[in-house]
C-alpha cells in the first residue's frame, strides 16, 4: 500500500461530513470513489492532498512523507494571466520536456501559449490534467475532472487520461459520481454512503483499466452494481 | 479642450481683467518662470515629496489592506482606527503631525502619506478579500512555496485593486502635498502659490496649476496606463 486512510471523524459547516472512512491506495493502483454529490468527497481529497488537517483519524504514506502528488481540482483552476506552458511550468518541480510531450498527448500542442481565458472548458480540463501529470506524480488525485462537459468532450478528456496514465503510471483516486466513469477508468470501485461519508461497498474491477469507452464502462457498471 | 482653451482666451480677453489672465498670457508666464524662474526647483520638490509620500502609503497601506483582509481578528482591532482615520481632515493631521513632530521634510511626507493610507488599506482590503482561495489551495497542492505563491498567484488578483489605489491616490497625494508645503515648507508648489496669493498673481498660480496639471498627465500616460496596460495583457 502505498496510502493508508483512516478518517474517524471530519467536521465541516457544524455537521460531520466524514465518519469511519478506511481505506488503502496500491501503488499503480487506480481507485475510484463514488458517492453522490455532497457526500464529502471533495472534503477526502482536500485531507488526502494535505489542504486540510483538521480531523480526527490518519492518512498515512508508504516512507512516511506526503509523495508527489498531482492534483486535478473540479474546476481547471489554472492561472488566467498566465498562458498554458506558464501555467504548467509554474508547478514545483517544473519539468518543460515532459509538459511538452504532456501538452501533445492532451491534443493541446498548439494552445501552449493560449491564456486559459480562451480556452474552452473542455480543454481547460485538459490542461490542468496535464499540469497534474507535469510533477511526475506518484499519486494522481481527480476530483470530478469531467464534470459538466458534453458527453463527447467528456469522452475524449477520459481517452487523453488513458492515454497519459499509459505513459507514466501512477496511483490515482478519481472522485466521480458516475458509476460508468468509474468503471471504464478504475482497477477498484469504492460506493461511499452520504452524510457522513464512509464505504459501504468495494468492488474490484475485471480487467480494470481496459474499457473501450463509457459505453463499455456502463454495461461493466450494470454487472457489477445489479 | 481646444474649445474650453478658446472660450478661456477669448472671455478673459472680453473681461480685461488682472485677475482673470488669458490662456496665452498663462502659457507665457509659465514658459518664462521654466527658463528664469524657481518653478522647475519647486515642481520638482514637490514630484519628490509626492513619490515619496506615494510609495510609503501604497507600501503600509497594502500591507495593512492585506493583513485586515486575511484576518478577520486584526480587521476587528483595527477597523474603528482605520474608519476614524479615513474621516479625519487632511489639514487636521497635517496641523497635528507638525505640532507633535516638528516642521521637517520627514514630518512633511508623513504627514501627507497618513492622509492616503486608510484608502489604500481599505481598498486593499477588499482586494484580499476577495482572493480566489482555489487558487490559492491550487499552489499549495503544487508545492509553488510562499514567493511564488504571491508572485504568480496573489499578486496578479490583487492588482487591479492596487492600480485603483494608485490611482485615486495620486490625484489625491498631490492635493496634499500642496497644503502640507504651504503650512510648513519653504519650498515647492504649494509654498510658492502661497507667495503668488499674497502678491495677487492669478496668471502666476495659473502658470503652476497647469504645469501642475501637465506633470500628472504625463505620471498617467507614461506610468500608469502602460502598467495597467501590461497587467492587463491576459484580458
Amino acid at each position: 500500500m502505498i496510502l493508508d486512510v483512516d478518517v474517524a471523524r471530519k467536521d465541516a459547516g457544524g455537521r460531520t461530513v466524514i465518519e469511519g472512512l478506511r481505506f488503502g491506495l496500491a501503488d499503480g493502483e487506480v481507485v475510484a470513489l463514488v458517492g453522490p454529490s455532497g457526500c464529502g468527497k471533495t472534503t477526502l481529497l482536500r485531507l488526502i492532498g494535505g489542504l486540510d488537517t483538521r480531523f480526527e483519524g490518519r492518512i498515512t504514506w508508504a516512507g512516511g512523507t506526503a509523495p508527489r502528488i498531482g492534483t486535478v481540482f473540479q474546476e481547471p483552476r489554472l492561472l488566467p494571466w498566465r498562458t498554458v506552458r506558464q501555467n504548467i511550468a509554474l508547478v514545483n518541480p517544473p519539468d518543460p520536456a515532459a509538459a511538452k510531450a504532456l501538452l501533445a498527448i492532451l491534443g493541446l500542442a498548439t494552445y501552449g501559449d493560449f491564456y486559459p481565458t480562451a480556452l474552452s472548458l473542455g480543454m481547460a480540463r485538459r490542461a490542468a490534467i496535464a499540469r497534474a501529470f507535469a510533477i511526475q506524480p506518484a499519486v494522481l488525485l481527480l476530483d470530478e475532472p469531467f464534470v459538466s462537459l458534453d458527453p463527447a468532450m467528456a469522452e475524449q478528456g477520459r481517452a487523453v487520461l488513458t492515454a497519459a496514465w499509459s505513459a507514466r503510471r501512477c496511483a490515482a483516486l478519481l472522485v466521480t459520481h458516475d458509476l460508468a466513469e468509474a468503471a471504464s477508468l478504475a482497477d477498484r470501485i469504492l460506493l461511499l454512503s452520504t452524510g457522513p461519508a464512509r464505504v459501504v461497498q468495494e468492488v474490484v474491477v475485471p480487467d480494470g483499466r481496459r474499457r473501450q469507452g463509457i459505453a463499455e464502462g456502463a454495461r461493466v457498471a450494470a454487472a457489477l452494481f445489479p | 479642450m481646444l474649445a474650453l482653451l478658446l472660450a478661456w482666451e477669448a472671455g478673459a480677453r472680453i473681461i480685461g481683467s488682472r485677475l482673470f489672465p488669458p490662456a496665452t498670457a498663462v502659457a507665457a508666464a509659465l514658459w518664462q518662470d521654466a527658463l528664469h524662474g524657481p518653478l522647475l526647483h519647486n515642481l520638482g520638490v514637490t514630484l519628490l515629496r509626492v513619490a515619496a509620500a506615494f510609495t510609503v502609503a501604497m507600501l503600509l497601506g497594502s500591507l495593512l489592506g492585506v493583513a485586515m483582509g486575511r484576518s478577520a481578528a486584526l480587521n476587528r482591532a483595527l477597523d474603528s482606527l482605520l474608519t476614524g482615520l479615513l474621516n479625519l481632515p487632511a489639514l487636521v493631521g497635517i496641523v497635528l503631525i507638525y505640532v507633535w513632530f516638528g516642521l521637517s521634510e520627514t514630518t512633511a511626507i508623513a504627514a501627507v502619506a497618513l492622509n492616503k493610507l486608510p484608502s489604500t488599506a481599505v481598498t486593499v482590503r477588499e482586494g484580499a478579500r476577495a482572493l480566489d482561495q482555489g487558487l490559492i489551495d491550487m499552489a499549495r497542492s503544487f508545492r509553488m512555496g510562499r514567493g511564488a505563491t504571491l508572485r504568480h498567484v496573489v499578486l496578479p488578483q490583487l492588482y487591479p485593486y492596487l492600480f485603483g489605489a494608485a490611482r485615486s491616490g495620486l490625484a489625491l497625494i498631490w492635493k496634499i502635498v500642496l497644503v502640507a508645503e504651504l503650512l510648513g515648507r519653504s519650498d515647492g508648489v504649494g509654498f510658492q502659490i502661497q507667495v503668488l496669493f499674497q502678491l495677487f498673481d492669478v496668471t502666476g498660480i495659473l502658470a503652476y496649476t497647469l504645469a501642475f496639471i501637465l506633470v500628472v498627465q504625463a505620471i498617467e500616460w507614461g506610468l500608469l496606463q502602460p502598467l495597467e496596460r501590461r497587467a492587463n495583457v491576459w484580458r
